[in-house]
């Protein structure tokens, strides 16, 4: 957004915000009504930001072959594993991993709002989730139509986590190379017990 | 959300029972039948007569599914075998209203052909709605889909390998719950439909087993209802024991139960073309060149390694461990005795030490 960083411009919004949650008087009820109102009519908007990019992946239907190798998992003692799949797939994939970040964050402030009854949280989440719908990679090539190559070309990197930044650990990337796709296809990774 | 019901229910019958002792004491039965407050009965009666015809609807809907599909491939079975269904009466066994079986048998080159069913629980329609939420949160749950696999097993001698035509729709997947597959690589051809692509362990493979009425067989839309087809060799799921990695070769069809006529013709179509594969193999007219069978005996030598290996270092870790143990214990052992015989336990192991000590000099000098 304006050349800058998602991560700065997040900043930016949220001491904004701030600024502005202070100046409205939460207490009253008609205030927290628009507020209400516009939190979930923000809410909706970036469900529907997804939903559209889902039916355009779907409309489009590209079925191009894509191949890469997730890296391992420490948390689940997961070796490297070969991801063969299609484009189409792959862009639904990261839409419905998005769609689920919004319900996540819905059920946050469900008990932060409903059940702690905090208001301030309300105003300064209302933008941030439609703005990182519209900044999401797989909106970029749907709803934009920007080309998929660079940073945008499947498979997208991962914004390395806190975690790894304070490390420096730069093994958790999806490898595409031709060498270790070829050798991960063939290695036997599949067979875990179905249900 | 039966309690809640149900608590609702009894208070109000509390609220609702403000009579006198007398006229409680005064009243016949009949009478306290019919002041009595039965909505919590009426409420469960008809909430368990709800689910009871619920779960008849969605087992009869099951089953028609399953005998349509039956029916739509009779012809086809029929023609290739001398039984067809489970016995000379029954098509199928319902295993339970979201699994069936079927089989065939009697034919040449053939040994059997078995048929699994495994539907959505259209029967139990709380389990369903579950299912359906929790796989779209978590890949914990499988999606709830109908599926069939129809395993094939080939009465004659042949090779080792595996190769496959599998669909392009969750073909990630497939390699994730057959090991088989996931020890292929991925193909893309032009000599089918560009929603199916070849796993197959060498080209010599898939191209030789994809006879023209094979590949007449396959039509683009086709990929949403056959998952895969693979001749295999292997388990699907990944063997825990060095035994799991003998051969077993069969030949899978998965696919969601398609309920169409035509979709079930094109499978029938299908069929035929895999049986006359395995007739083609049974006669010789489909062989593979030797190098490329002895590329498949290596991949399976070093699977097999690969779990030996994995077994030895387990051993490994429990003779560790054991030898651990043995040492705790004695160190457990030492610490219970009295301070006068640790003193000279620690006496003895020093002077051990020190003998020890003094012989490696006098190597030394």
């Amino acid at each position: 957004m304006f050349g800058m960083s998602p991560a700065v411009s997040n900043i930016v919004i949220m001491l904004a915000m701030m600024q502005v949650s202070r100046r409205l008087d939460l207490e009253n009820p008609d205030i927290l009504f628009y507020v209400r109102v516009i939190y979930i009519t923000l809410q909706a908007l970036t469900l529907g930001v997804y939903l559209f990019t889902k039916m355009k992946i779907n409309a489009k239907n590209d079925l191009t072959t894509l191949k890469y190798v997730e890296p391992a998992n420490p948390m689940s003692g997961q070796g490297e594993t070969p991801v063969i799949t299609t484009v189409k797939e792959y862009d639904l994939k990261q839409v419905d991993t998005q769609i689920k970040s919004v319900f996540q964050s819905l059920a946050m402030m469900g008990f932060m709002h409903l059940y702690m009854k905090y208001t301030n949280p309300l105003v300064m989440q209302s933008i941030s989730g439609l703005k990182g719908a519209l900044e999401a990679n797989i909106v970029k090539i749907h709803l934009f139509g920007t080309p998929a190559t660079g940073d945008l070309k499947r498979p997208f990197k991962s914004a390395p986590g806190l975690l790894q930044a304070l490390s420096g650990a730069t093994a958790g990337d999806v490898k595409t190379d031709k060498h270790s796709v070829e050798s991960a296809e063939i290695s036997g990774a599949g067979g875990i017990k179905e249900d | 959300m039966l309690q809640i019901i149900t608590s609702i229910a009894l208070m109000a019958a509390v609220a609702a029972a403000s009579t006198t002792v007398e006229d409680v004491a005064s009243s016949t039965v009949w009478d306290r039948i019919k002041n009595n407050d039965w909505r919590l009965e009426l409420i469960t009666i008809s909430f368990t007569l709800g689910f009871v015809v619920l779960f008849k609807i969605g087992d009869l809907y099951n089953k028609s599914l399953v005998t349509k599909f039956l029916e739509g491939t009779k012809e086809t079975l029929e023609a290739n075998f001398f039984q067809v269904g489970v016995s000379k009466e029954d098509l199928y066994i319902k295993d339970s209203p979201e699994n069936y079986s079927s089989y065939a048998t009697g034919r040449e080159n053939i040994a059997k052909v078995n048929f699994d069913f495994k539907l959505r629980p259209r029967n139990n329609i709380f389990v369903w709605i579950l299912e359906g939420i929790m796989s779209y949160f978590t890949e914990y749950v499988q999606k709830p889909i109908d599926k069939v696999d129809i395993v094939i097993q080939p009465s004659i001698p042949y090779d080792n390998f595996i190769s496959a035509i599998v669909s392009k729709l969750g073909m990630n997947d497939f390699r994730k719950f057959n090991y088989f597959l996931s020890l292929t690589r991925t193909v893309d051809s032009t000599k089918i439909p560009e929603s199916f692509v070849f796993m197959s362990e060498g080209s010599e493979f898939h191209d030789k087993l994809l006879t023209p009425a094979l590949a007449d067989a396959l039509t683009i839309e086709a990929a949403s209802y056959i998952r895969y087809i693979a001749f295999t060799d292997q388990a699907t799921e990944k063997p825990d024991s060095p035994e799991g990695y003998a051969p077993y070769r069969r030949i899978v069809i998965s696919m969601s139960l398609p309920s169409k006529k035509a979709q079930i013709a094109q499978i029938s179509k299908t069929l035929d073309a895999i049986f006359s594969i395995i007739d083609g193999i049974a006669e010789k007219s489909i062989t593979f060149k030797s190098e490329s069978l002895k590329k498949v005996a290596k991949t399976r030598e070093t699977e097999l390694n690969k779990i030996l290996k994995a077994l030895e270092q387990e051993r490994l870790e429990i003779e560790a461990e054991e030898k651990a143990k043995l040492k705790r214990e004695e160190r457990e052992k030492i610490r219970n005795l009295s301070p006068e015989e640790q003193a000279k336990l620690e006496k003895k192991e020093s002077e051990k030490k020190q003998k020890k000590l003094q012989k490696k000099q006098r190597v030394r000098m």
